[in-house]
């Protein structure tokens, strides 16, 4: 896998070829012809003009690993810019680095776990997602006390929690040391981090799908629609391998908060769970709470024969 | 938020050191009886209670107090354990000097509940000092303050309760 990834990464390969690629040659050509279009229609306000060349640029620009830091800064300063010229407010799209000596990992406590649902809330509201479609990264499963079988348990439970005879487990990406969606991407739009988070690359993706089909536990959404956050209720505080805004056809799904978790704060699903079912932290600092409940409780993942090596871990008081 | 940096108590030194032994001798296996140490700090929430010290309000022992004004502890119900096992004076000292008492009668601030609920709750105790019970105040990279029990429980009525969840999925079904 290294090898094919180097080969297709020191291939000089543009937004153009990529998509030529997957065979999107024709779609791709309009969005970029309809920017064109505006950039140099004269009828055009200065703003729609700066922003269909602004988007003209972004269009064409490198797959992020790929950029040099002045590309980087470029395309960050870009969405901000991009973000000011079509809704007026202001955002801050961070492209903070992985910390050295830092691999982050995620316990989730069954027996704490009461289906109160304040993570997805938060999440939703952190991670700017979609809020006409209702997407959300985080499932809770009701399962029926001595029965763990995710396909009779509930994921849409809408009354008072927690039901008797019940138990909640929550999923959401397990940022896998070993992740089949990576290998499958056809673009390389996502990969791992140093720091063990997954991401995607929102600006490279070409929503072919082959990652969610690829990912055992159903961590990865698809934007079916251009998604929607109303500016009043957008948390401006993004990153680009993070919470800022994705565009339609494109996958996304958690990414330990990377905005938060590289600036040295737990993900908001961790601050907002009121039982305190959910630890997060450095695998490779002995010292870190994670490494006291992998050493002193009896934990699990899910369906870890596939050999996804998933760094979240459940266990039970 | 402000912190009460406990340290690391001269009691879990103790303990550390004894647990450590002499070389080639294996460590003596933790018991309920040992002293879990609490987390570098502690959230601090006694300076913030309206209602304590119990001297802010009362000048004479509970003894000698006549039942009458009950007011202002009419949202107080022991919920925590039968009547026969807990009484306010299980926790609460009595005569009123505005403290906690362990069983033994020590007695133990409000931001020590740690100490205090440990007494019955030790694998509790012993989960929260390591991490995998309750929350922490700070992020994964600061150094660890921890939210004392009371900062979560009620301590006379612990549980937590049946509520609706805080949003409704439903709508979340597809994808
Ligand atoms: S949980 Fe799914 S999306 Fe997340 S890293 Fe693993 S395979 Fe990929
Ligand atoms: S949908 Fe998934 S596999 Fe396809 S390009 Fe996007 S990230 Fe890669």
């Amino acid at each position: 896998m290294k090898n094919g990834l180097v080969q297709i990464l020191s291939q000089p390969m543009d937004r153009r070829t990529a998509i030529t690629v997957a065979g999107c040659a024709v779609a791709g050509a309009a969005t970029a012809a309809a920017s064109v279009a505006n950039a140099i229609n004269p009828f055009a306000s200065p703003e729609s003009r700066e922003a269909s060349r602004l988007e003209w640029q972004r269009y064409f620009q490198e797959n992020y690993r790929l950029m040099s830091e002045e590309e980087k800064t470029e395309a960050l300063l870009r969405l901000e810019r991009l973000h000011q010229l079509k809704h007026g407010g202001r955002i801050s799209v961070s492209g903070a680095e992985p910390i050295e000596k830092v691999l982050f990992g995620y316990a989730f406590n069954v027996s704490k776990c009461r289906g109160y649902l304040e993570c997805v809330s938060a999440c939703i509201r952190e991670n700017n997602q979609d809020r006409a479609s209702g997407m959300a990264y985080i499932r809770i499963h009701e399962h029926r006390n001595g029965e763990f079988d995710f396909s009779k348990a509930s994921d849409t439970f809408d009354h008072p929690v927690p039901a008797e005879g019940h138990f909640y487990l929550g999923t959401q990406c397990f940022h896998c040391q070993n992740p089949p969606c990576v290998d499958v991407c056809p673009v390389k739009a996502t990969w791992m981090e140093p720091d063990g988070i997954v991401v995607v690359d929102y600006d490279w993706c070409i929503g072919c799908r082959y990652c969610m089909a690829a990912c055992p536990y159903d961590a990865r959404r698809f934007n079916w629609q251009a998604p929607e956050v109303p500016e009043a209720d957008l948390n401006p505080n993004q990153h680009y391998l993070g919470n800022r805004m994705r565009q339609k056809g494109v996958v996304e799904k958690c990414t330990f908060c990377i905005q938060r978790s590289r600036d040295g704060r737990n993900p908001a699903c961790v601050e907002a769970c009121p039982t305190g079912a959910r630890i997060f932290g450095n695998l490779l600092d002995p010292q870190s709470e994670i490494r006291w409940v992998l050493a002193n409780k009896k934990v699990f993942r899910l369906k870890e024969d596939l050999g996804t090596d998933p760094k979240f871990w459940y266990f039970m008081d | 938020m402000r912190f009460a940096l406990a340290g690391a108590s001269v009691v879990s030194i103790f303990v550390l050191a004894a647990c450590g032994g002499s070389p080639g001798r294996p460590p003596r296996p933790m018991s309920a009886l040992d002293i879990v140490p609490a987390p570098p700090g502690v959230v601090e929430r006694a300076a913030f209670m309206e209602k304590a010290p119990c001297t802010r309000c009362h000048t004479v022992p509970l003894a000698a107090m006549s039942p009458v004004h009950p007011a202002a502890h009419w949202g107080v119900a022991q919920r925590h354990a039968p009547n026969e096992t807990m009484q306010c004076q299980t926790c609460h000292a009595d005569p009123v000097r505005g403290e906690l008492r362990m069983l033994g009668g020590a007695p133990v601030g409000f931001d020590e509940s740690h100490r205090l609920c440990g007494q019955c709750h030790a694998r509790q105790q012993k989960d929260w000092a390591g991490g995998a019970h309750g929350k922490r105040a700070t992020g994964w990279a600061s150094a660890r303050v921890a939210i004392g029990c009371t900062g979560c429980h009620n301590p006379h009525s612990p549980g937590f309760g049946r509520r609706l969840p805080a949003m409704t999925r439903k709508e979340a079904a597809g994808e």
